[in-house]
């Protein structure tokens, strides 16, 4: 099945054209990694898919699960399956990570018709999770991603993925700012998460996160365009070689 | 149609209405300070300084219809309590009428002449806890002494009316208080004024809603070193409430050390003004104050005013304030949003962690809906 096609998609950000026709396709149970050095549109790419204001889509489709997207608002994208990673995640004072999580949760129960978590069965997954991940279950207590170390945030991150179980995972240089322990935690969390029913697509600026998590297909994107596609190979090549090396710089 | 009476006609007409009015039948009460206050000074300008926004003219003449007698408390271990209208001669209660010591503020004073009913709380013992209920319908006045090394935990509830609280925290002693107002279609004038002596404490929660009019006044002096103020506290105000809320923290002795957070979220066409003052004395070095004020326009017709005042009269402090008024992040609603969780929602969840991180009081959490 389709998770995501995209055909010919170009966007701007305050009028400025980012993406310049990107065509790509994933299927379920597929593992793709869009590489690229920086500025070349990948974070634009993340944005415009979550249905970010301020993104604008000049031409092209784009579809997710075999529905088009362009109009859907960003609330309406997650509950039809998509999750954005954040490279960045943003800290919210006052909001508790448990209380986030579980209207997160519910939105989807809700949104699929089902009834909301009952907050027994909500904690015995959230405590399972927290384990695999190694975080502290204190640290549910604690405001979202405040005072959290940039591996806690990227943790987290891999925690709302597991809890939410979405059909395609986009993931937005997910393993920028780790030390290799945390970036082996998160590896081990989307390795767990992938299967023949969903998608992973990680966007990064480097090879090393694929040394732990194998990918069928791997991107190079350059000024707003998927220049190159290839497997795993690929993306060795851009780290023995540089993306200047591959010719298209 | 008669044309629009002057600022000044308006206010010297005013304040001799408040002198006739003054209660005349609890004669052991002596309100002279507070008269020769009002008649040296007069009322303030409507309409200007620290009453450009709150109907002067309004709350004062609120307080003249309002006759009812404040709800007496009931007996608390370690406090006494003496109420003003028993026994009618108490020569304790007579320094209730004095607003000697509180300064230039002359709607203390119209409560000083107006109030018919009190109390005079004294806490001289651990944790006790007393409740002041709301002043709906009356103009009261308390005053409370927490004694040396005393703990008093006082809740107290205004909605509407016209109250004036004094509170001297006695040396190495603690006042928690936990302030909440309620919504009101009415209009209400609250004053409290608090003393703090050598190694003190004052830790204030202050969780409020709307009104028709409320003008709400925080005074806390630091009279000794080591003394300190926590000031925290939140309101959510909607439709066409008006809150005006104003704090002065006056340090007239150094080593102490005062903070200030209030969040405010105004929404609908509401309008709410913070002003926080800092005043530290030539002689109160090595002092520490501290004041935050962030607001929230939820709609685009809602108003918020903020105005921090610093007043410094020595090099020596560490002093730091910040007013700011905005929207919602986006990027956490973004954050939110790409969660699956509604616009709607995630906007009240921001709202309410906006507020619960100044609101810790469990009342003032019950309140809001924190």
């Amino acid at each position: 099945m389709k998770l995501l096609e995209l055909r010919d998609l170009a966007a701007s950000v305050d009028e400025k054209q980012i993406l310049n026709g990107i065509d790509l396709t994933v299927n379920a149970g597929e593992v793709h990694a869009i590489m690229g050095p920086n500025g070349s549109g990948k974070s634009t790419l993340s944005n415009v898919l979550a249905g970010r204001d301020g993104y604008t889509v000049t031409n092209g489709d784009m579809e997710l699960m075999g529905t088009p997207v362009n109009g859907m608002s960003v609330e309406d994208r997650a509950l039809a399956g998509l999750f954005l990673g954040f490279q960045h995640p943003i800290e919210i004072p006052g909001v508790t990570n448990m209380e986030f999580l579980k209207v997160a949760i519910d939105s989807h129960l809700i949104a699929s018709g089902e009834e909301e978590m009952n907050t027994r069965d909500f904690m015995v997954q959230v405590r399972d999770v927290s384990k695999r991940l190694q975080l502290s279950t204190e640290f549910l207590k604690r405001f979202v991603n405040v005072g959290f170390s940039g591996g806690e945030k990227k943790r987290n991150e891999i925690l709302q993925l597991m809890l939410l179980q979405p059909r395609l995972a986009f993931l937005d240089e997910t393993d920028s700012g780790l030390d290799v322990d945390a970036l082996q935690v998160v590896a081990r969390g989307i390795n767990e998460f992938r299967s023949d029913e969903n998608g992973v697509v990680l966007v990064t600026h480097y090879q090393r996160l694929l040394n732990y998590v194998n990918v069928d297909f791997v991107h190079i994107m350059v000024n707003g365009a998927i220049v190159k596609t290839g497997d795993a190979q690929l993306a060795h090549e851009v780290e023995a070689q540089g993306y200047a090396g591959l010719g298209e710089a | 149609m008669a044309a629009p009476q002057s600022a000044d006609t308006v206010r010297t007409e005013l304040l001799s209405r408040v002198l006739a009015e003054e209660v005349l039948d609890m004669p052991w009460l002596d309100r002279s300070s507070a008269r020769s206050v009002l008649r040296d000074h007069g009322l303030p300008f409507p309409g200007k300084g620290r009453w450009q926004y709150s109907d002067l003219r309004a709350l004062v003449e609120d307080a003249m219809t309002l006759d009812n007698a404040h709800e007496a408390l009931g007996p608390v271990q370690n406090v006494e309590i003496r109420h003003l209208d028993r026994p009618a001669t108490d020569a304790q209660m007579v320094e209730l009428g004095s607003s000697d010591g509180v300064g230039e503020l002359p709607l203390i004073d119209v409560n000083g002449l107006l109030f018919r009913s009190g109390t005079k709380l004294l806490a001289n013992g651990n944790a006790s806890r007393v409740a002041i209920n709301d002043a709906t319908g009356s103009v009261d006045r308390h005053l409370v002494s927490v004694v040396q090394d005393a703990t008093l935990q006082l809740d107290e509830q205004f909605q509407s009316g016209n109250r004036v609280v004094l509170c001297r925290v006695r040396d190495s002693a603690t006042l928690n208080y936990d302030l909440t107002m309620p919504s009101t279609d009415g209009v209400g004038y609250h004053c409290l004024v608090v003393w703090l002596s050598e190694g003190s404490s004052l830790n204030l929660h202050l969780a409020s809603q709307g009104a028709q009019i409320r003008r709400s006044d925080i005074i806390v002096n630091v009279m000794g070193r080591n003394a300190s103020a926590t000031l925290s506290g939140g309101w959510l105000i909607e439709n066409r409430d008006h809150l005006d809320t104003q704090v002065y923290v006056n340090h007239r002795i150094g080593q102490s050390r005062s903070e200030q957070s209030f969040h405010g979220v105004v929404d609908d066409q509401a309008r709410s003004t913070f002003s926080g003052f800092i005043r530290i004395d030539r002689d109160a070095n090595a002092t520490e104050a501290h004041l935050t004020n962030r607001n929230i326009a939820l709609s685009p017709q809602a108003r918020a005013h903020a105005q921090p005042e610093l007043e410094i009269y020595t090099d020596d402090v560490i002093c730091s304030h910040g007013a700011t008024t905005g929207q919602l992040d986006d990027d956490s609603l973004f954050l939110l949003r790409a969660r699956g969780i509604g616009e709607e929602s995630a906007r009240a969840m921001l709202t309410k962690g906006f507020l619960r991180q100044v609101i810790h009081s469990e009342s003032g959490t019950a309140l809001l809906s924190l």
